[in-house]
């Protein structure tokens, strides 16, 4: 008993030397860890797959927990405990980390019993770095569009009138579509030519003059729809040149494959999956659009019965293809437009709401002159012919509105699929758009709406993350617009729960924080 | 053993203690009376992340009046002065308005040392038990700490990684 006794007063001793120490030297109790340095060092791409980890504190730390987990959210924690010496935390990975990015997700204690933590990403292998942007060329020139519209639209109409042609084979009109089509092809190639040149001098930082130079061309021939494209000039050539059915066929086939050259469906779809989807819609868009000038034409020619049969035979083809046209448009609508309300709500949508406005007036028109008026006008009741005559005018201009809204397309992405959060407090409101707003690389855009009197745009605003075992990602948002603020790269690989909280700096002196949790689909 | 134990239990309670409120920048007196005048001693002992320290800007809020910085070598000290949100009265006079932000620029002060700024101000008649917050930057050349979280009802200033100092008043002393 009197040695336990002794070995007590001597830890009171300690203790109290231990007080006192810690009372007496505030600079030691005052310090604060800090990560220092880490290897591999965050947001780094390494060729070869690191053998540790490392972490550098300022100050000796007590580690609670260090967690590695890959972009799928795998653990990939080596089974042995992280050797910590002082400020230095080593963990070796015993197995070689496969290509791929990774987290690492650390939490001290420092001396004072402050708690931290962190997480930041690396990568192996040399290839998977950041996924590299999508990269647009910029064809909001517009020039460069305006040629691509008058191409696509010489395209459609030259395919649309050798189709005709070919399929309806109507008696006694074909020397005069023959002309048609060789002017619409020898209009066709001319312009595709120069808004290839164009836009290989757009590829290359030149004025559009610059589209027959060297270097433009370079360009427009070292474009990967360049074969489509060119396939599309011969099948033009041929169209020009007065060849037999099959050589006619073959032209049309190669013609419209042009379609294919470009859309933002191809980004969406595996490769050649959107390109022959925009074939189809092109090749049913043509058919029913080519139809509409030489049906015209045969009105103000004859309008006896052989007429009125063209109109029938006309009629039922080309039904087809406007279900075609329509369905295929649906298709690529529905996969480029996340939600039916980006109709409407964003640029994308709005231009092609437009291209729509244009589709339905035409498809109006039909079901006008299907229904009603070419069986009178073209029978019982002559006085309607220069009716008939005005609507397919207007159906005209439709078609040619809606090719030209239908290159407009390009001018901008779709948008993409995000998962939005709305938060407020009593000064502010923000929606969080994640996208894809699924499990793995989040791009976070911030729209900030300001009540009564709050400046819209605060000082900072910062983001930060927490997962369960995921510590905190703190990011600050980047301005890109009036009250608009984006956070790329997010590294959000598990499904959550998250918690996010928007820290928005307003002055100096204070912040405000608005919260909320998410949970990310796989 | 168990004294080994007791040294180990106290010194992790002692750590807890002081822990969470040692890390940052705090006052050095956690009282201060209702209409009294309050020496606030700002204490640092730490730069941002490891930078030195190279200014220190406090906020004075609603209801401390005729605030005045002692004077610090090496550092130089500015007021920002506005209007108070009210009128007070400070020995029969009214006061509408004086400091509202005192600034410490132009100095150094490594990591690895401490430093006290200090001014005074007068604490008009709050409630007792109110908590006062000052709101602090801590810049760094181009980095800065935010010491300006105030706590939400129902948490406390240990919940908070940059929580500001704080200081609760309590009743005023007889005349």
């Amino acid at each position: 008993m009197p040695r336990a006794h002794t070995r007590f007063g001597a830890s009171v001793r300690l203790l109290a030397l231990v007080l006192l120490a810690l009372l007496a030297s505030p600079a030691a109790a005052w310090a604060h860890a800090a990560l220092q340095s880490a290897n591999p060092a965050p947001g780094s791409v390494n060729a070869a797959a690191p053998d540790r980890i490392g972490l550098i504190f300022n100050e000796p730390v007590q580690l609670l927990s260090l967690r590695l987990i890959d972009a799928a959210g795998r653990e990939h924690s080596p089974a042995s405990a992280p050797d910590v010496r002082d400020g230095q935390v080593l963990w070796p990975l015993p197995d070689r980390l496969p290509d791929g990015r990774y987290l690492v997700s650390w939490r001290i204690s420092s001396l004072d019993g402050h708690i931290i933590g962190g997480t930041f990403t690396f990568a192996v292998g040399a290839a998977v770095g950041t996924p590299p942007a999508v990269t647009t060329v910029d064809e909001n020139h517009g020039p460069v569009l305006a040629l691509h519209a008058v191409a696509r639209l010489f395209l459609l109409l030259a395919v649309g009138t050798a189709l005709f042609r070919l399929l309806l084979a109507p008696q006694g009109m074909a020397p005069a579509l023959h002309r048609a089509t060789r002017w619409l092809a020898v209009a066709g190639v001319a312009t595709l030519s120069l808004f290839v040149g164009a836009e290989g001098a757009l590829r290359v930082g030149l004025p559009i003059t610059g589209l027959l130079s060297g270097d433009a061309m370079r360009a427009a021939f070292g474009a990967s729809n360049m074969p489509l494209r060119g396939l599309s000039a011969l099948g033009m050539i041929l169209l020009a040149l007065n060849g037999g059915r099959l050589w006619q066929g073959f032209g049309i086939a190669c013609a419209i494959a042009g379609m294919g050259d470009s859309g933002h469906v191809l980004a969406v779809l595996p490769s050649g999956v959107g390109q022959g989807l925009m074939m189809l819609h092109g090749f049913a868009a043509a058919l029913w659009i080519g139809a509409i000038a030489p049906l015209r034409s045969a009105l103000t020619r004859d309008a006896g019965t052989e007429t009125l049969v063209l109109f029938r035979r006309f009629q039922s083809c080309g039904a087809w293809a406007m279900a075609a046209t329509l369905a295929s448009g649906l298709v690529l609508a529905w996969l480029l437009l996340p939600r039916l309300a980006d109709l409407w709500q964003s640029d994308y949508g709005l231009r092609l709401t437009a291209k729509l406005a244009a589709v339905a007036a035409m498809l109006a028109i039909a079901g006008v002159n299907r229904l009603w008026l070419t069986r009178r006008a073209l029978g019982s009741r002559p006085q309607l012919r220069g009716v008939l005559s005005t609507t397919l005018e207007l159906d005209l201009i439709a078609a040619i509105l809606a090719t030209v809204l239908a290159v407009g397309l390009s001018i901008g992405p779709p948008p993409a699929a995000t998962l939005d959060h709305a938060i407020a407090d009593d000064a502010y409101a923000a929606t969080l758009s994640f996208s894809p707003g699924k499990v793995g690389d989040n791009h976070l855009v911030i729209a900030l709406r300001a009540k009564a009197g709050a400046p819209l745009d605060p000082k900072e605003v910062q983001l930060r993350l927490s997962a369960p075992g995921i510590e905190t990602i703190a990011r600050k948002a980047e301005r890109i617009a009036t009250g608009r603020y984006e956070v790329r790269d997010l590294p959000l690989w598990l499904t959550g729960p998250w918690q996010v909280e928007i820290g928005l700096l307003i002055d100096d002196f204070t912040r405000r924080r608005l919260r909320t949790e998410l949970t990310l689909a796989p | 053993m168990r004294g080994l134990r007791l040294l180990a239990i106290s010194c992790v309670t002692f750590a807890g203690l002081v822990g969470s409120a040692a890390a940052h920048v705090t006052l050095e007196q956690e009282e201060a009376a209702a209409d009294s005048t309050y020496k606030a001693v700002l204490r640092v002992g730490h730069g941002c992340e490891g930078a030195a320290t190279t200014a220190l800007r406090v906020q004075i809020p609603e209801g401390l009046i005729v605030a005045k910085p002692m004077p610090k070598p090496g550092w130089q000290v500015e007021l920002k002065e506005g209007d108070y949100a009210k009128s007070y009265d400070y020995f029969d006079t009214p006061v509408s308005k004086g400091v509202k932000e005192i600034a410490w620029t132009g100095g150094n002060l490594p990591d690895n040392f401490y430093d006290e700024f200090v001014f005074r101000v007068r604490v008009t008649s709050f409630e007792p038990g109110t908590r006062i917050h000052l709101p602090v930057v801590q810049e760094c050349g181009s980095a800065a700490d935010r010491w300006i979280e105030i706590p939400e009802a129902g948490k406390s200033e240990d919940d908070y990684e940059y929580p500001a100092p704080g200081f609760t008043v309590t009743e005023p002393k007889e005349h």
